[in-house]
């Protein structure tokens, strides 16, 4: 029973960050990783704009 | 504590980018062709944090014509960095010269980077460096930005550079008429302008730059006076005012390549040339990019990768995890729910994607060698041909290559296309090449349904070109795309030998992407489908034809039966690829797990899906995917390069418009030709669609393009 419990937090806690993350967040890094790590300029573009600001 | 600031400049594909990883640790995409840089990127230099190096576009002028030109030019005037790195591709030293000109007319600090000079070296070519130094005005170094040399002293030099006190002889000095005129309008417009950028605004509106003209308050008087001057040049000269510019900066140019280089046989084909000669052929040039394009499918999906994958599906997620976690579970009595969602839903989910890694390194790796060599460049060149003849210009090509990785760097790309209506276009296709996400639905189609057929997998990519082909001849056709294509200009870089740090840059960091997508976005949607799939709207425990999943998707999946895939679980598996393209495989893994109680993916789930569906069927579903629309991220950077809902809306709705005739008149006429299916109301159908389709691309309409946008040679 403990064990489930410790899984199901696990497992739906992780889903809810994700989710929270990549869609819900406010200042969320693009859902594309490849993107932000290969040097997309969308990444760049917001990036800059935060420097100016 | 940034105390310094120095930009990179220099002409596309000289190898800027390349340098600025070097110099600062980053990890920026480095493509060999022009155009990868569409914004300036910044970064700390790594070996000394109070210099920060921005990244320009790659630029021919500074003339406000291109984004790229406006980027560069606006952040040098606005910004004035303290000293400019001008990264120089020694083998076409002319044209590259051409812009250090005009850097050196800013009144910025430069220092000239040749870059390549072992490829000069090859090319029998040397220059002597201190006299080009000397003709220059500003200091020259060697350096091969691939290998990492010279960059430390280039660095050095630039710092030395900015520090140094202001003086005269940085500028380039031209005919001493041509000064004369220059210094009169510096006398003008001194009190209007920065002191050290007067030169600069002044040789801007001899040319009669139409932006400098706006930026400068100059008052009637004045106005007319700096017109007078220009007249007058203009009449000693014989020729308008741009062209007297441009002439002076080619006549010193020339001086100074006259002096410092020193070219040892100025007539023999470089190999470069030679293989020029057969890959750029008129006749040879398709069928080659065909065969490469083959091989790259046939290592990755049918052999070498094959290899990777059946251990990582049969060995690792087939045996090793499920024989290790399943006693594990048992043994802490995790509940039977609990022990179905790891291993249906996390294993058998994010497993049945995993499985592609091995197949998506080697496609990789081939990209990745075909792009460093040069080879792909080559591709653009070779397409603006035929895009050409379909009024489409080759430039939109350059994007089409950049989204084989990744669509939404890819639809950022197009924003170097000037034209607005090429633009538009090119981002509503753009995607319909194959990403690194949709090759997981391409192996897993090629290897469920055609294991034997190596024509499958790379035949993916020729339908996503091929769409763009005939969408490019059909929305030429129509008003809202309609005009005549950009011209495109190309310079083809030198084929080198690969070099493994930037092809395994490339492999790792596409690797390390799909891993984390995979750990994140992929493992997410995959407990999502488990939870939807296995409970039912009051959430009690249901079995899989009762569960929420089940009856969402059999309210959408007879949309999809004229195209032999009507079922609820294909239906779910396309919309979940919505989110991410890997999640149609994900969802067949989770799905599939469940319903035969497998712990297991890839390989397991093939029969299964040729049970489901028939061959032509299954070719229809990967039809469908590829051409439908992109993932939310990719539809995101539409939305954001469009600017208004209105031409997002316009874009998907064409997509999957087009992958739903496409995919339908795949299936119902392979249905009845190859599978023995009966001729139906439904085959007719596809006939008269095909034929629709086909009158589409071949007739020719009036002339729909207004009269101003006609191009000089049909006027």
């Amino acid at each position: 029973m403990l064990a489930t419990i410790v899984f199901a937090v696990l497992i739906f806690g992780a889903v809810g960050y994700v989710i929270w993350s990549r869609y819900l967040k406010k200042d969320r890094k693009p859902v594309c990783d490849g993107c932000h790590d290969a040097g997309c300029p969308l990444v760049d573009v917001k990036e800059h704009k935060e420097t100016q600001a | 504590m940034t105390n310094m600031e120095f930009a990179l400049a220099g002409n596309p594909n000289s190898g800027k980018t390349t340098a600025f990883n070097a110099l600062t640790g980053a990890s920026q995409y480095v493509g060999n062709w022009p155009g990868v840089t569409v914004e300036k990127k910044g970064g700390y230099l790594k070996k000394d944090k109070s210099i920060v190096l921005q990244d320009l576009p790659g630029i021919y002028s500074l003339a406000p014509y291109t984004p790229e030109e406006i980027v560069a030019r606006d952040y040098l005037i606005d910004a004035h960095p303290n000293a400019i790195l001008d990264i120089v591709d020694a083998t076409n030293v002319e044209r590259n010269l051409y812009l250090s000109v005009q850097l050196m007319e800013t009144g910025i600090p430069i220092v000239v980077a040749m870059n390549m000079m072992d490829v000069v070296a090859r090319q029998n070519k040397q220059f002597n460096l201190d006299k080009m130094a000397y003709a220059l005005g500003a200091p020259v170094v060697g350096i091969c930005a691939l290998k990492g040399q010279g960059l430390k002293e280039a660095v050095a030099k630039t710092v030395q550079a900015a520090n140094a006190e202001e003086d005269t002889d940085r500028y380039p000095r031209y005919d001493a008429r041509f000064e004369a005129a220059i210094s009169e309008i510096e006398d003008i417009i001194c009190p209007l302008v920065p002191r050290d950028r007067k030169r600069w605004f002044a040789i801007k509106l001899f040319e009669r730059d139409i932006k400098v003209s706006e930026q400068v308050n100059l008052t009637a008087d004045q106005r007319q006076d700096v017109e007078d001057i220009i007249a007058t040049a203009e009449k000693i000269f014989n020729d308008d005012s741009e062209s007297i510019v441009i002439n002076e900066r080619y006549a010193l140019v020339t001086r100074i390549v006259n002096l410092a280089v020193v070219k040892k046989n100025d007539f023999s084909l470089s190999a470069s040339d030679k293989i020029d000669r057969v890959v750029t052929n008129r006749f040879l040039a398709l069928p080659i990019f065909a065969i490469v394009m083959w091989l790259v499918y046939y290592l990755s999906i049918q052999t070498v990768g094959t290899l990777g994958t059946d251990w990582v599906n049969d060995v690792l997620f087939g045996q090793l995890i499920p024989n290790t976690i399943t006693p594990l579970l048992a043994s802490w009595h995790v509940a039977a729910w609990m022990q179905g969602l790891l291993l249906n839903g996390v294993i058998g989910g994010l497993g049945s994607v995993i499985g592609f890694l091995p197949q998506l390194i080697v496609l990789f790796i081939c990209l990745g060698i075909l792009e460093d060599c040069g080879y792909m460049a080559r591709i653009a060149f070779v397409m603006d041909r035929l895009f050409r003849k379909f009024g489409l210009s080759g430039k939109s090509f350059i994007p089409m290559l950049v989204a084989t990785g990744c669509g939404v760097p890819g639809i950022m790309a197009s924003r170097t296309i000037e034209n607005e209506k090429d633009r538009h276009m090119t981002i509503m296709i753009t995607t319909f090449m194959p990403c690194s996400a949709k090759l997981t639905i391409i192996a897993l189609v090629a290897g469920a349904f055609f294991p034997t057929s190596s024509w499958v997998a790379p035949s993916a990519y020729f339908v996503g070109i091929g769409a763009i082909v005939g969408s490019g001849i059909f929305l030429k056709k129509t008003k809202l795309f309609a005009g005549d294509p950009a011209p495109f200009i190309m310079e083809l870089p030198t084929y080198h030998i690969p070099q493994f740090m930037n092809v395994s840059r490339q492999v790792l960091e596409r690797s390390k992407s799909f891993i984390k997508k995979a750990g994140t976005i992929i493992f997410a949607s995959c407990v999502l489908v488990w939870v939807l799939s296995n409970f039912n709207f009051t959430f009690q425990m249901v079995s899989e034809q009762n569960s929420m999943l089940a009856i969402m998707g059999s309210f959408i999946a007879p949309i999809f039966v004229p195209l032999g895939w009507g079922n609820w679980r294909a239906t779910v598996a396309a919309i979940t690829g919505l989110v991410a393209k890997e999640n149609v495989v994900g969802t067949f893994g989770v799905l599939f797990s469940r319903s035969q109680n497998l712990a297991e993916n890839g390989r397991q789930i093939w029969p299964l899906l040729r049970q489901a569906f028939t061959p032509a069927a299954g070719y229809s579903f990967l039809i469908f995917n590829l051409l439908c629309a992109p993932c939310f991220a990719a539809i995101g950077a539409m939305r954001r390069e469009f600017g208004t809902a209105k031409w997002t809306m316009t874009a998907v709705g064409y997509q999957c418009s087009l992958a739903y005739v496409i995919s339908f008149i795949i299936y119902q006429l392979a249905h009845w030709s190859l599978e023995g299916g009966g001729f139906t109301v439904a085959t007719g159908v596809a006939l008269a669609v095909l034929a629709v389709v086909i009158y589409g691309l071949v007739y020719k309409p009036k002339r729909v393009s207004a009269p101003e946008s006609l191009s000089t040679a049909q006027l």
